[in-house]
Parts: C-alpha cells; structure tokens; sequence
C-alpha cells in the first residue's frame, strides 16, 4: 500500500554554481549568450558543486530520519 | 526559479505597490543621517545656507568674477552657479551612492524576500529632499538680492522630471554593476567629479568656443542645468523641445536600466 510511505524522494540532485570572482558572475549573463549568436562554443565561467547527486530513499510512516553532514567550524558554512 | 518581470509598466507597478515602503525608508534615510546631532534636520538648511555664503564671498569678493560681461550684480555669479550645482548634487548624491546600495544591503539580497529594485529610489528621494532644502535657501536668498521669483519656477518639476527618470535608470545600472565589478565604487567618484567641471556650472556654455560647446553638450547633464537656470535665474520658459526630447530618452534610459537591474539580480545572491 503507497500509503505507508510518508515521504519518497527519487533521483533528486541539488547543483550550486560556485564562482571565484563576483565579475565571473557578469560573465555568466553575457558572455555565453554571445558566444552562441556568434557561433563560439559556449564557455561556463562557474565551478559546479554537487550537493545532491541523484537520491533516492523512502521514509515509511512511523520511522524515524536523522539528517547529518561532516562536520566543520560553523562559520565556514554559514 | 522567480522570473523578474522587466516590462515598463511593471517598472511603475513595482514602484507603486511598494510606495509606503519607499515612504517610510526615504524617510528613515533622511533623518537617520542627522540622527543624534543637536540641531538634526536643520542640518540640511544649514549646510546649503553656509555653501551659498561661501559662494557669493569667494566669485563676489575674492574672484571678482561676472557670469555676464556685462553685468554690474555681485551676487549674480553666485545665484546662478548655486542653482546649477542644485542639479548637479541631485544627481551626484545619487550616482555616487548606486553602485554600493545592493553591497551594503546583503541581507536584504540573501536573508529577507526585499523588493531591491525600489533601494535606488529611496536615495533619489532623500536626494530630492535634500535638493529641495537647497532650492528653498535659493529662493530665500533670491528675494533677499533681487525680490519676487519670476513665475517660471513653477516649470521647475517639468525640468526636473527626465532628470529623475535619467537618475533612476543609471542607479539602476549602477547598484547592479557595483556587485560583480567592484572597481565601480573606486572610480564613481571620479567620473562624477569629472562630470561637474564638464559641466556649464562653474561657467557659461557661451563662453567656450564653438568646438568645446559641442563636447559640452555631450555631458547628460548641462541642458538640465541649463534649463534650470532658465526657469529660475533668467526667467524665461525651458525650451520645450528640448525638455521633451530629453524625458523621452531618458524615460528609455529609466527602463533600460530597470531591464539590467531585474535580469541580472537573480545573480547577486551568488557573490554577495
């Protein structure tokens, strides 16, 4: 019976565009537009970090979830 | 994702629907700055009072310097350049200030869902109080030399309205360019500083020969001050064509600007 599941998650990614400098950003908006009309391959001015990658789990009702991550000074990942 | 609209009327709609908003932050900006001096507001009277006073001593006195050849008025060069650099500071406070609004304001870009768009509207608000200050110590000092202001001042907010639109639309530009280029709060000042004494303040646009004149007209900011010596020292009417030409180009600019503003905010949470 699907209503025993409480939550399901399926395939589920999460992507953060990492860019070294604030002026990459501007980059980003303009220059791979560019690059397309002109005909250029389209460069990516980010660096990807995966928090995410294709998840998938089921949580059955009654059970119980924890969420955990490594941990690290706190001020690092405000 | 939330898609920011950038359509014209949405440029008005925003601004409306958040007008209680921007009331009260124009007002906080106001009295924030003199917050905790003892003669608070009066500030503001004060300070374009003492600016006018030093004006008319140093062209008058020590320069001995007449806008028109002509002319026998001491305090002529004073008023004259005085109302010219009411415009100039109108938009200087306000260019000055845009490319920092959005980096100053952090929170308001990752922590609170904050209308941004209305961040350059409320300096041009408190900049337009402030201008205001000035145009009343103007007129005071008007009829003190000279008596009653001519009737053509009431064509003052038709002068000054592209102006706002063409301020509006730069801040705009400005607040979002200063968050991915960081040089742009260095240089602003700069430019803006250039742009003063590129300007017909400190001296007549009929004083320089035909070439530069050209050069002059190409700074945004000489027919606004122009126009507005027009309706307030001269007494004459602005020259329609102009003041319309002028607020539909910069009726543009105010859009454009917006456009820039809301395609490239969705950006500033990544680098803020």
């Amino acid at each position: 019976m699907s209503s025993e599941i409480a939550i399901k998650v399926e395939h589920l990614s999460k992507c953060y565009q990492i860019y070294d400098q604030p002026r990459d950003r501007l980059k980003q908006f303009v220059l791979p537009r560019l690059q397309r009309t002109v005909g250029l391959t389209q460069k990516q001015y980010y660096r990807e970090f995966w928090a995410l990658r294709d998840v998938s789990f089921e949580v059955k009702k009654g059970e119980t979830v924890g969420i955990t991550r490594p941990i690290f000074p706190n001020t690092v990942w405000r | 994702m939330r898609i920011f609209p950038t359509s014209p009327k949405e440029m008005f709609a925003s601004l409306w629907s958040n007008r209680e908003l921007i009331k009260a932050s124009a007002k906080r900006e106001v009295l924030g700055r003199y917050r905790g001096s003892v003669f608070g507001l009066l500030w503001s009277f004060f300070n374009p009072l003492l600016m006018l006073a030093i004006y008319t001593f140093v062209f008058s006195v020590v320069f001995k310097a007449r806008w028109d050849v002509n002319s026998e008025s001491k305090t002529e060069f004073a008023l004259v350049l005085f109302a010219g650099l009411i415009i100039f500071n109108l938009f200087s406070e306000c260019i000055n200030r845009a490319p920092a609004i959005i980096l100053n304001n952090p929170n308001y870009v990752k922590k609170v869902v904050f209308p941004l768009e209305i961040l350059p509207v409320v300096t041009l608000l408190s900049a337009l109080f402030h201008a205001l200050i000035s145009l009343t110590v103007w007129l005071l000092a008007y009829m003190v030399f000279f008596g009653v202001p001519h009737v053509t001042v009431l064509y003052l907010p038709l002068v000054i309205l592209p102006l706002m639109l063409f301020v509006m639309g730069v801040s705009w530009a400005l607040a979002s360019l200063g968050v991915f280029l960081r040089d742009v709060t260095q240089f602003i000042g700069t430019i803006t500083t250039v742009l003063m004494f590129m300007s017909p303040i400190f001296y007549s646009a009929s004083t320089l020969p035909e070439t530069y004149r050209r050069l002059l007209f190409l700074n945004p900011l000489t027919p606004f001050i122009e126009q507005t010596r027009n309706v307030l020292y001269w007494g004459s009417a602005p020259n329609f064509t102009i003041v319309g030409i002028y607020t539909v180009i910069s009726a543009m600019i105010a859009w454009l600007g917006f456009v820039w503003f809301q395609k490239t905010r969705k950006g500033f949470a990544d680098v803020l």
